[in-house]
């Protein structure tokens, strides 16, 4: 592969690579459906961002019954478990968390661990709760995205909130014996795939020309250190 | 060596406490029993279903994930003791008194540490100021208000 080949690589990978484009499509729809009421509205309708779980029968019927197709859990789902951890502890208190790691991961026996985010919850008491859900309901956080209230939430929960910064670790078969609360309907997975790709891949214009600047001085013959 | 609730620290909760419920002698008996069956499960209770199968457990869903979780606590408990006892094959073999020091000390890691590290639950979500200002404006009434949940 030739320099040249390379650099048009790096050209044609610009604007996909660490595009936001996708969190900002999601910014601007929910910007144009009016004020927090009507956004509330719109994204705790039934099947909006979340759903029944999706089950693997349910799934069979419809004709994705090859043994590639089975599961026990899908991305982005909702599960309560006691046996996760962040920085070392072990979360108890029956905390909430979504599946970072893609479906076809989740298939028992195909890896040991996985990465789950936490789910942070939002209630009416709380200080600066109504703040809280104005700004969570417009999408405009890069490491939180809004989810509704959940079925078996307490009464006060007025709205959950999947964290983005901070990753908590599980050992699979563990995760397959949470407890499944909800799946992402198809618009909420997309939206926490936004998400997921804008936190692993975001990017400071700044930087792709501080990378493209150092590159350029080695071309014309000045050393890295 | 510090105390027990000094060691304990934020995690004061109960330790899982299960009781014994109600015993279906037969799959029959718990079917014809409809769903109040299970309401006969007391609080942290587990059922016994004996069927021609085998015998089976039922319990809470929030009690299951309890006891999964404890049973995480195992695999860190287990690597604590490995190290204490490879520190006492050591001191087996040179009973010298750095090798004693280091057997003692390492009991004591595990000794001193009779409640593994936990969380109770997740943090509370939090604005900057910026977002606060900007959301100051907002007429929107959270007291009057009614979220919909959103039906499955």
């Amino acid at each position: 592969m030739t320099h040249a080949g390379l650099a048009e690589l790096e050209r044609k990978l610009r604007g996909l690579s660490h595009s936001d484009e996708a969190i900002q499509e999601v910014q601007r729809f929910s910007h144009g459906l009016g004020g927090t009421k009507e956004r509330l509205a719109t994204w705790n309708t039934a099947h909006a961002i979340v759903r029944r779980p999706i089950e693997c029968g349910q799934a069979a019927a419809l004709g994705f019954n090859t043994a590639d197709d089975a599961f026990t859990l899908l991305q982005g789902d909702v599960v309560r478990t006691e046996s996760g951890f962040f920085l070392g502890e072990r979360v108890t208190g029956r905390p909430k968390y979504a599946v970072l790691n893609s479906s076809c991961d989740l298939v028992p026996g195909r890896s040991s661990y996985a990465a789950l985010l936490r789910i942070l919850e939002l209630r009416s008491e709380e200080e600066r709760a109504k703040e809280k859900l104005g700004t969570l309901l417009k999408f405009t956080r890069r490491d939180s995205m809004y989810l509704p209230v959940l079925p078996d939430d307490d009464h006060d929960v007025i709205g959950n909130v999947i964290q983005f910064d901070g990753i908590c670790q599980i050992r699979s078969a563990e995760l397959l014996l949470s407890h499944r609360l909800v799946s992402l309907s198809l618009v909420g997975w997309r939206i926490f795939a936004s998400f997921a790709r804008t936190v692993i891949a975001r990017a400071n214009p700044r930087e792709a020309e501080l990378r493209q600047a150092v590159e350029e001085i080695g071309a014309h013959g000045t050393k890295d250190e | 060596m510090p105390e027990l609730s000094e060691v304990k620290g934020r995690t004061e909760r109960e330790p899982l406490a299960l009781v014994a419920g109600p015993v279906w002698s037969s799959f029959e008996q718990f079917r014809k029993g409809g769903s109040s069956v299970l309401e006969e499960i007391p609080e942290h209770g587990v059922g016994t279903l004996r069927g021609k199968t085998g015998t089976f457990r039922v319990m809470r869903e929030d009690d299951f994930q309890q006891l999964l979780g404890l049973a995480t606590d195992i695999h860190r408990l287990r690597k604590g003791l490995r190290f204490v006892l490879q520190a006492a094959k050591v001191v087996a073999k040179h009973p010298d008194d750095e090798h004693v020091q280091l057997l003692i000390e390492s009991a004591s890691m595990v000794a001193g540490s009779p409640v593994l590290p936990e969380r109770e639950g997740h943090e509370a979500f939090a604005l900057t100021r910026e977002e606060e200002a900007e959301e100051a404006a907002d007429d929107f009434d959270l007291k009057t208000a009614e979220i919909p949940r959103p039906p499955l």
